[in-house]
């Protein structure tokens, strides 16, 4: 009956409904189905700055630890037990000076509220800072949470005080006392910090099959026991002297969460989404692979914090982000080199380059061909730098020809006997040679071959199809297998079998870090060649005694100079027989600010600021511009 | 009728499940230890005894068809799982993605529809005209052309020279509808240009074949002028079959979404399925493949139904 | 053998099918119409090109010049250069072995498995045929370059694993073409009065059923050779298709994306050189399936 009625209609109403019905649900998916890459700054009610914000404590530049008057002896092998005295050293009372790097509040120009959009190129897995994998950036870390110790401004490292306000080594340098800062609320009206939490956070690190960042568990490899002494001292009791442990309270395994929370909403899984710390801003809302939320922490102890919200959004496309920071949909962005002459040219857009880093491999020196020196060199020697400079990074690295580490003083080593000379030298005929002599030694035929592993990151997957043209040229067949990111390169290079090479790059703010050398030598990687019975020629079998010597040596080595020059020694021993992470290229991360809609852009402090420990900015370094 | 659909749908049953077995053998076979890649340290080293853990928290270990059983079970009862990386329900992740990929899609539908109907009426009144030869050398070009180098053409031209479009992105239409659109007239053209050539082609031979029946004649006959011939008996007529096989079309769409969502970075399922896939991410892979290919059986159940329900020339018992 | 005379025209040997049928003159019809004039010239011109890569090539396509990035087309590289200073012409010749070959190959195999699948399914019929397009129908169902996607990701990017992959996904359309044909042909006469006179069903299958069946195969696999590069093309767009340094068109698209700012000219050919290369595949199948269908039915 109806269909009767409806026949001589059919055909155009059925089309007009349908397609209005089709209509109205795109706009209704359009309007509430995703929610996506943040808003851009929302007009938030500027909240004028009445007064200068009531800063309690604020970290301030506490002076390094002044030089022991009776430094440990320096042991060649085996730590002696008995060390020297080691002085006890005390961290100054705080004063009310502000940090002059980082404002607390807006100066003329600028404003409370609004959003911090800040846009990077990946997601870090779980932002909580306890369970993260790979490189977790100070981009993420330090929005949340907030650790023992911080970073002063400078390029040298100066301790200043977060959580614990004071810091004492005892017993010889068998235990250090931290005085932890009374009146730091958690996020979210969850209470006061307390020494307990303080412990708990720490005794997570030294549980067996803790979750995330075991690179943190073998940072504090030197502690055996945490202990909460009284109402206001937390005690770490060491096996042994670690010159390095106090400024290890810095990092991300010294970050403090509470653990009343932590119980309630059923431990590390549920930690993961919803995660409480003391830093500025507290995590709201946590979309994988699209945006990070966070909104003010209205008690934190530093005072009001400069914006309401922050997002941290993930644009993985260069192109992407850098149109976000220029429409103002991101306040500040992490750009790739192909977006860097764009940048340049636009002036909304501040550029600066941050800390220093090494972009170039891991070489496992027990996997044929690359037991051998002279092959690792011939590799080294076929790669024109410059070239590759210009045509992969577009001109926007630093390549240095004379020193290893770090490129500028004085943490700078000196490495122009291996750049400049024959060992080193961009040379495709010496290159060939080395490799021709190798091959006639071993009866082996070229071309010879080798496998990597690479991240589907753009730059990293050119530098490495460059590095299989050079080799080409030197009879090296090189081929790598494309992963989803470091973490799953390596696991592809640990069984030690075939892949011996895995692109990487490592920050490298400060000669300490170098210590992570030492994991290298003795990873799971390592161990499994041992039982594979693959081992490193006696050469290099010498050198990586040498080194491991060295490094046990610095641990122990309390003089700040001396400990360096060792660092450097190791550095220029790990590059010269290329054992740690190479560094064909020192990096720099770049980063763009809009600055018609964000203050703080032309700090220029935001130059080679690298030992902020949290990376080279901070949240608290940028406002909201008054329209 | 109502059998008719009754049968239909115990029909996909069977397709089901085997889809289900196959899209859960495809991702169990993928190599790679996700338990070693949660595993690992910055610097790439790997706890063993977390592995161990993690391995055994998610029952990696179990015999395969315990692990489907378990898994068809926690879909059947709408509990997706936790990704392996992000602990953050699958379910959760893909419907907010599925929104936006069904928005792209029937967005590109309906612009190919708007471009491709006149295209194929105007040939059809036009025939061998130069019009008509336009027309159709645009319905054959479309075809061939690859969607995402479309995409990439378009934005060179109007991102990069002219600046008028963004290079890609999306903002949802609750936030600017002028952004919005902005951001969606590339996407939505690179993606419906291929159906817009079938549908063109499909109009242009339906019309054509509409306007030599004995209705349309004796409505010329009968004196009605050539528009009204046209638009009130010929093409209603015409449209019809072009409008319902075009709806089977929508599940090929869904497939093109992947390559477009890749060119213009837009958060839809098609891109997050090739980025779980490479990451080895094996709950969004499993999760994502299900959901796009029950996205195109439903599609095409929808579409074969209407044909049914629309078209009185087809009458299935 | 007694000739058996029915009103469809039997056909005893297959070669004699070859001459009678009116494939021979398939090519003369082609040529007349000027579209698959067009696609046959340039479907030449590319498989030259493949065919010939080595000599054709002014340079090689792997070695790197990394002083000469993004060199535009000039005297040194004639379509210019990408960004590790590989020559663009010499890319797209070799790239033309590559992703034809592939997309040939893919097919083929599809065809030789589509073939077998859908001829067993529709003369068996009963529970092995439904079975069959059970599983037909469970392949058919996923979006193609998702499948694909997935499963090259697992099985690593070598080129034969692609190729099964593509071959994998277009079986389906295949299988369920030839599956049709031979039900309908099933019935016919000259069939039931060749398996009477004795012909085994391996033989009927081959010499008698086959050679009618197979001219909308031929079709289908005409349009799914554009498909399949085009599927190939986008799997390297991707990045999980062929492997660096091969060069395949989809990957030097891939890598001129990500420098379209500064060299936007390299987008232009490799994406031109899929686009004909598809668009003559599909000139040549649509004459095709103009020219074989009245002739089928005329034949009858």
């Amino acid at each position: 009956m109806l269909r009767a009625a409806l026949r001589p209609l059919r055909s155009t109403a059925l089309a007009v409904i349908v397609v209005g019905l089709l209509g109205g649900a795109v706009l209704i998916t359009a309007a509430c189905g995703s929610e996506e890459p943040a808003p851009t700054a929302t007009k938030a009610p500027a909240v004028a700055p009445t007064t200068a914000p009531a800063a309690t404590a604020t970290a301030v530049p506490a002076t390094k630890a002044p030089a022991a008057t009776a430094t440990a002896v320096p042991a060649t092998k085996a730590p002696a037990a008995t060390a020297t005295a080691v002085p006890a050293t005390k961290a100054p009372v705080a004063t009310a000076a502000p940090d002059p790097a980082a404002p607390k509040y807006p100066p003329a120009g600028g404003q409370y509220g609004g959003t911090l959009n800040m846009a990077y190129f990946r997601a870090p897995t779980p932002p909580d800072g306890y369970q993260s994998e790979g490189g977790f950036e100070g981009f993420f870390l330090w929005i949340n949470n907030e650790a023992l110790l911080g970073r002063g401004p400078g390029t040298s490292v100066s301790l200043a005080e977060s959580l614990a306000t004071r810091w004492e080594v005892l017993d010889e340098g068998l235990r250090v006392r931290l005085t932890i800062r009374k009146g730091v609320q958690f996020q979210g009206g969850l209470g006061l910090m307390t020494p307990q939490d303080v412990a708990w956070s720490f005794n997570r690190w030294l549980e067996p099959g803790a979750a995330g960042c075991p690179g943190c568990a073998s940072a504090m490899r030197s502690v055996k026991k945490i202990e909460v002494a009284g109402n206001d001292f937390v005690d770490l009791a060491l096996d042994r002297i670690d010159a390095s442990i106090i400024v290890k309270l810095t990092e991300r395994n010294a970050v403090i969460h509470s653990q009343k929370h932590w119980t309630a909403i059923g431990g590390a899984d549920a930690h993961k989404s919803k995660p409480i710390g003391t830093g500025p801003y507290k995590l709201t809302e946590w979309q994988p692979g699209t945006v990070i939320k966070y909104e003010r922490h209205n008690e934190w102890w530093q005072g009001k914090p400069l914006a309401d919200f922050v997002n941290v959004l993930t644009i993985s496309e260069t192109r992407t982000r850098l149109a976000a920071l220029q429409t103002g949909q991101a306040n500040v962005a992490f750009l790739q080199s192909e977006m860097i002459p764009a940048a340049r040219k636009d002036s909304n857009i501040d550029v600066w380059a941050g800390d220093f880093g090494r972009e170039g491999w891991n070489w496992n020196p027990r996997i044929a061909p690359l037991n051998d020196i002279r092959v690792r060199r011939a590799l080294v020697k076929a790669i024109d730098r410059d070239a590759l400079n210009t045509s992969v990074y577009l001109d926007t690295m630093y390549m240095s020809k004379t020193t290893c580490g770090l490129p500028y003083p004085p943490q700078a080593s000196d490495c122009k006997d291996l750049w400049q000379t024959e060992w080193f030298r961009y040379d495709v005929a010496g290159a060939k040679k080395l490799i021709e002599e190798y091959a006639k030694e071993k009866g082996l035929t070229l071309p010879l071959t080798f496998k990597g592993a690479v991240e589907r990151r753009p730059d990293r997957q050119q530098l490495n199809e460059f590095l299989q043209g050079a080799w080409r040229e030197i009879g090296v067949t090189y081929t790598f297998e494309t992963t989803a990111n470091v973490a799953a390169s390596s696991a592809l290079a640990e069984p030690c079998t075939d892949v011996a090479h895995v692109s990487t790059g490592s920050p490298l703010t400060e000669l300490r870090l170098l210590e992570g050398t030492f994991s290298l030598l003795k990873s799971v990687e390592m161990q499994n060649c041992d039982k594979l019975g693959k081992k490193l020629n006696p050469e290099d079998q010498k050198v990586q005694d040498e080194i491991e010597a060295l490094l046990l040596e610095a641990s122990l080595t309390l003089d700040d100079t001396k400990r360096d020059n060792l660092y450097k020694r190791v550095d220029y021993l790990a590059t010269k027989y290329v054992f740690e992470t190479f560094p064909l290229m020192n990096r720099q991360n770049f980063f763009g600010c809009n600055n018609t809609i964000t203050g703080g852009c032309g700090n220029e402090k935001k130059g080679i600021d690298i030992n902020r420990g949290e990376g080279f900015f901070r949240q608290q370094d940028f406002w909201a511009k008054k329209k | 009728m109502k059998r008719y659909l009754l049968r239909r749908l115990i029909g996909l049953l069977p397709t089901l499940l085997l889809i289900s077995i196959a899209v859960f053998s495809i991702t169990r076979v993928l190599p790679g230890d996700p338990a070693a890649m949660l595993a690992a340290s910055d610097e790439g080293v790997i706890d063993p005894q977390l592995r161990a853990f993690i391995t055994e928290k998610y029952g990696l270990d179990d015999p395969l068809v315990t692990q489907y059983w378990r898994w068809m079970w926690g879909v059947v009862r709408g509990e997706w799982g936790d990704s392996f990386f992000s602990g953050v329900g699958v379910f959760e992740q893909i419907r907010t993605r599925a929104g936006f990929t069904l928005q792209l899609a029937i967005l590109s539908w309906l612009t190919a529809l708007l471009i491709g109907i006149p295209l194929g009426v105007a040939s059809a009144l036009r025939r061998n005209s130069i019009g008509d030869m336009a027309a159709t050398s645009f319905a054959v070009a479309g075809i061939a052309l690859p969607n995402f180098w479309l995409g990439m053409l378009m934005i060179i031209l109007f991102a990069v020279m002219l600046g008028w479009l963004p290079t890609g992105g999306y903002t949802p239409i609750s936030e600017s509808p002028v952004l919005w659109a902005k951001g969606m007239v590339m996407p939505t053209i690179a993606l419906g240009t291929a159906l817009s050539a079938g549908i063109m082609r499909l109009t242009r031979s339906a019309l054509l074949e509409v306007l030599m029946q004995d209705y349309v004649r004796t409505a010329r006959a009968k004196g009605l002028g050539e528009p009204r011939v046209i638009w009130l008996h010929a093409l209603r007529n015409a449209l019809l079959p072009v409008v319902t096989l075009s709806t089977l079309q929508l599940g090929g769409l869904i497939g093109g979404t992947v390559v477009t969502e890749t060119v213009f970075f837009l958060p839809g399922v098609g891109r997050f399925v090739v980025d779980a896939v490479i990451q080895k991410d094996y709950l969004i892979v499993q999760m994502g493949l299900m959901f796009l290919t029950l996205g195109v059986v439903i599609a095409n159940l929808v579409a074969d139904v209407a044909y049914t329900v629309l078209d009185p020339r087809i009458r299935y018992e | 053998m007694a000739t058996v005379t029915t009103a469809a025209r039997p056909i005893r040997r297959w070669w004699s099918a070859v001459w009678r049928n009116p494939w021979f003159s398939l090519f003369g019809a082609l040529w007349k119409l000027r579209l698959a004039r067009f696609g046959l010239v340039v479907l030449t011109v590319f498989i030259i090109a493949a065919v010939f890569a080595p000599w054709l090539s002014p340079k090689d396509p792997i070695k790197t010049h990394p002083r000469d990035s993004l060199k535009r087309p000039g005297a040194t590289y004639w379509l210019g250069a990408d960004r590790l200073g590989r020559d663009q012409l010499s890319r797209i010749i070799w790239g033309a072995r590559v992703s034809l070959s592939i997309g040939v190959a893919g097919v083929g195999i599809a065809t030789i498995a589509g073939i077998s699948i859908g001829t067993t399914a529709g003369w068996v019929g009963r529970w092995p045929d439904e079975i069959l397009m059970r599983v037909m129908d469970t392949l058919a169902s996923f979006p193609s370059i998702v499948l694909a996607l997935t499963l090259v990701a697992i099985t690593g990017g070598a080129v034969l694993n692609i190729i099964i992959v593509i071959g994998l996904v277009y079986t389906p359309a295949i299988a369920r073409v030839i599956r049709a044909q031979v039900l309908s042909e099933k019935q016919r006469d000259y069939i039931a009065s060749a398996i009477a006179t004795g012909a085994s069903p391996r033989r009927v299958i081959l010499f008698h059923l086959l050679p009618n069946t197979i001219a909308p195969v031929i079709v289908q696999a005409s349009i799914g050779f554009g498909a399949a590069i085009l599927l190939e093309a986008s799997l390297s767009f991707l990045g999980v298709g062929v492997k660096a340094p091969t060069p395949t068109w989809g990957g030097m698209l891939r890598n001129a994306f990500e420098v379209v700012e500064q060299a936007p000219f390299l987008t232009y050919v490799p994406g031109l050189a899929i686009f004909f290369v598809v668009l003559s595949f599909n000139f040549v199948g649509d004459a095709l399936r103009d020219a074989l269908d009245p002739r089928l039915r005329r034949g009858r």
